[in-house]
C-alpha cells in the first residue's frame, strides 16, 4: 500500500549501559513525505528513537534502512554523508549562540563545505546565499546578523530550522521542538515544519508532547510506552481510550 | 564503538558502583585507623622513653589496621561507611561511642604532634635580641636606596617579561592538550580513553612539582638565568592552563555539539564550532589570570637563579644590604598589586 518507505525501523532496542531499557522491539516504516508524530511520556524513548536513526545514539540491537541503505554498518565517512541528508531540531534549539543567525544557518551545511573553508570561516558566495535563502524561508531574513543568543526562543527555533533547510535533508527529525515554546508560537514553529513537509518534500518524524499539535498538524502518529510501541496509526484514531492506553490508566484529558 | 564522535547520553561502567563504593569506604577506613595506630605507637614509644629514631613498625601497623577494618565493617558502620551513605542502621551505643572517642583521640594527638614537629617556641617569639634585629632590618625596609631604582626596573620589567613569554608558550600547547584531556570528548572511544589518561596522568605528574623545582632543574640544563626561570614557568603554565581549560570544556552544554554532529559535520568541525565558542572567554580568562600567577612566581623562580627582580633580590639580601632590599621588595609589592588589579578588571571587561 505505502510507497516504498524512506525509513525503516526494525526490531530496534537501545539498552544504556546502566541497565535501562530505552527501547525494546520497534519497528515501523515511514513513507516519503510523511509527517509523522512520535507520542509518549517523558522517558519512554522518544528522544532516543531519534537519535538513533543518525546514530548520534548507538542502538543495541535491530536494523535501520534510510533510503534503502543500512545505518546501522557504516564507516564514520559513510555516517557522516548519511548525517547530510537527515536534518534535526532540538528542543534546546542547540544553535551557537555567539554567532550570527547567518553563520548559524550556514552551519547546515558543514557536511558539505571543504574542511578548509569551514575552519578559517572563509565561506563561499554560494554558502552565504543559500543561508540567506534559508532564513528568509522562515521568515527572518531581516534579522540575519543578529548573534543567535540576542533572539527569542520562536526566532532561534526557526533559525534551527532554518539550519536544517540549508541541509536540505530527506528526512527532517525534530525532537520536541515546540516543548520549551508559548503555544502562540509553538504554532509558528509548526508551521515551518509543515511547510517543509508540504512546499519542499521533507519528511519529518517529530517528537510531541501536545496532543491537539499532533491532530492538527501530523499525518500518522507512532506512540511509545516504556521503550515498545503501543500505537501506529492515523491521528484520527486519538481518544479517550487512546490516551489512557497510551499514557496510562489514571490520565485523561486529550486536548 | 566503532564510529569516533558520537555523543552517547551514558557511560560504561565496569564495576557495580555499590562495590565500588565500598572499596572506597573501606580505604578511607583503613586510612584512618592507619593513622591513629601509628600517632598510638608514637606517643607510646615516647612515653616509654624510647627514642623516636628507630624504624616505624609501618607492615605491623597496616596488617593491624586492615583486621580491625575488616571486623568493623563486619560488625556494623563506619566512619568511611557512613560517609558514603552506606550504612542507616543505627549502631549500638558503646560502638558509636568508640569511634567518636577514636576521632577525638585523633584529632588531639594530631595537634599535639604539631605543636612538636614544628618545633613551636614561644621564648624565642619573645626573645629580646630578636626583636631588635627585626627592628634593624625593618627600619632598613623602611628607607629604600634609590640609587639602585634603575637597575631594580630593568630587572622587574625583565620578571614580568619572563612571565609573559612563559604564559605565551604555553597557551597553544595547554590548548591542544586541553582538548585531549578533556573527558566527554575523549572517552567516547577506547583509543581517546587511552590518550586522556595518558595525558591527565602526566598533567598531574607535572603540576605536582612546584615549579621552584623545575627551576633548579632547568637552572642546571641551561645555565642559570632568565631562560631557565622562564621554562620552569611554561612547564608548570601548561600542565595548570591544561587542566583548567580541559574541565571547561568538560562543563560545556552538549547541545550545539550534537546538532554540528546531526548535520554530517567532521570531528574537526564539531570542535571548532561546537566546542570552541563556548570555551574561548573562559580560555582567554584563565590565560590572563595565569599571567599574573605568573608574575609572581617569577620573582620567587628568582631567588633560585630564574633572572628578574628575584635573583636581584637574592644577591642583595647575601649582601645583608636591607636599604636595597627594602627598595626592591616594594617595587615587587607595586608590581604584583598593579598586575592583580589590571588582571581583575581586564577579566570583569571579559565575562
Amino acid at each position: 500500500m505505502t510507497p516504498r518507505a524512506i525509513l525503516q525501523i526494525k526490531n530496534l532496542s537501545k539498552t544504556y549501559p546502566g541497565g535501562v531499557h530505552a527501547l525494546r522491539g520497534v519497528s515501523f516504516d515511514i513513507a516519503p513525505r510523511e509527517f509523522a508524530a512520535i507520542v509518549g511520556l517523558s522517558g519512554s524513548g522518544k528522544s532516543t528513537l531519534l537519535r538513533c536513526i543518525n546514530r548520534l545514539i548507538e542502538p543495541t540491537e535491530g536494523e535501520i534502512f534510510f533510503d534503502g541503505c543500512s545505518v546501522t554498518d557504516l564507516s564514520l565517512s559513510e555516517l557522516r554523508r548519511l548525517r547530510r541528508e537527515i536534518g534535526m531540531i532540538f528542543q534546546q534549539f542547540n544553535l551557537i549562540s555567539r554567532f550570527s543567525a547567518h553563520t548559524n544557518a550556514i552551519f547546515g551545511r558543514l557536511g558539505v563545505i571543504p574542511l578548509w573553508r569551514s575552519l578559517s570561516g572563509f565561506w563561499s558566495k554560494e554558502d552565504e546565499d543559500l543561508a540567506e535563502k534559508a532564513l528568509c524561508k522562515v521568515g527572518l531574513g531581516h534579522k540575519m546578523g543578529r548573534r543567535a543568543m540576542n533572539l527569542s526562543g520562536g526566532e532561534q527555533q526557526r533559525v534551527a530550522i532554518a539550519r536544517a533547510l540549508n541541509q536540505n535533508p530527506k528526512l527532517l527529525l525534530a525532537d520536541e521542538p515546540v516543548a520549551n515554546l508559548d503555544p502562540a508560537l509553538a504554532h509558528s514553529v509548526m508551521q515551518y515544519l509543515e511547510l517543509a513537509n508540504r512546499e519542499f518534500g521533507m519528511t519529518i518524524l517529530c517528537n510531541l508532547h501536545t496532543v491537539s499539535l499532533v491532530k492538527r498538524y501530523a499525518s500518522r502518529v507512532i506512540a511509545l510506552k516504556q521503550g515498545e510501541l503501543v500505537f501506529d496509526g492515523s491521528p484520527e484514531a486519538i481518544n479517550e481510550d487512546w490516551f489512557r492506553h497510551v499514557y496510562g490508566e489514571d490520565c485523561h484529558g486529550v486536548a | 564503538m566503532r564510529i569516533g564522535f558520537v555523543m552517547s547520553m551514558g557511560r560504561i561502567a565496569t564495576v557495580s558502583p555499590r562495590k565500588r563504593e565500598m572499596a572506597r569506604a573501606f580505604i578511607f577506613d583503613w586510612g584512618l585507623v592507619f593513622y591513629g595506630l601509628l600517632l598510638v605507637w608514637h606517643f607510646g614509644s615516647l612515653w616509654r622513653g624510647e627514642a623516636a629514631k628507630g624504624a616505624l613498625p609501618l607492615l605491623e601497623i597496616s596488617v593491624f589496621s586492615t583486621l580491625l577494618v575488616i571486623l568493623a565493617t563486619w560488625y556494623g558502620a563506619t566512619p568511611g561507611r557512613k560517609l558514603l551513605g552506606l550504612s542507616q542502621q543505627v549502631q549500638p551505643r558503646w560502638y558509636r561511642l568508640l569511634w567518636i572517642f577514636f576521632s577525638l583521640m585523633i584529632a588531639l594527638l594530631t595537634l599535639v604532634q604539631g605543636w612538636r614537629a614544628t618545633q613551636v617556641d614561644v621564648a624565642a617569639l619573645l626573645n629580646r635580641d630578636g626583636f631588635d634585629g627585626v627592628l634593624r632590618i625593618g627600619s632598613a625596609l623602611l628607607s629604600p636606596q634609590l640609587s639602585i631604582f634603575d637597575k631594580a626596573i630593568r630587572a622587574l620589567i625583565e620578571t614580568i617579561y619572563i612571565a609573559l613569554m612563559a604564559t605565551l608558550l604555553a597557551v597553544p600547547v595547554a590548548f591542544v592538550v586541553g582538548f585531549f584531556g578533556s573527558q566527554n570528548l575523549m572517552t567516547v572511544t577506547r583509543w581517546g580513553s587511552f590518550v586522556y589518561s595518558v595525558v591527565r596522568f602526566f598533567l598531574n605528574l607535572t603540576r605536582s612539582i612546584e615549579p621552584i623545582i623545575w627551576a633548579i632543574i632547568f637552572s642546571v640544563w641551561v645555565g642559570i638565568g632568565p631562560f631557565a626561570g622562564m621554562l620552569a614557568l611554561a612547564l608548570h603554565s601548561v600542565a595548570s592552563l591544561g587542566k583548567l581549560y580541559s574541565e571547561q570544556i568538560e562543563s560545556i552544554d552538549q547541545g550545539p555539539l550534537e546538532a554540528i554532529t546531526a548535520t554530517g559535520a567532521h570531528s574537526l568541525q564539531v570542535v571548532w564550532y561546537g566546542v570552541v565558542p563556548q570555551v574561548f572567554l573562559p580560555f582567554l580568562s584563565f590565560t590572563i589570570y595565569r599571567w599574573d600567577i605568573n608574575v609572581r612566581m617569577a620573582t620567587v623562580i628568582g631567588l633560585v637563579g630564574g633572572g628578574g627582580i628575584g635573583t636581584m633580590l637574592m644577591q642583595y639580601q647575601g649582601l645583608g644590604r636591607w636599604n636595597e632590599v627594602g627598595t626592591i621588595i616594594i617595587l615587587i609589592a607595586i608590581a604584583v598589586w598593579a598586575m592583580d588589579f589590571a588582571s581583575a578588571k581586564l577579566r570583569a571587561a571579559i565575562s
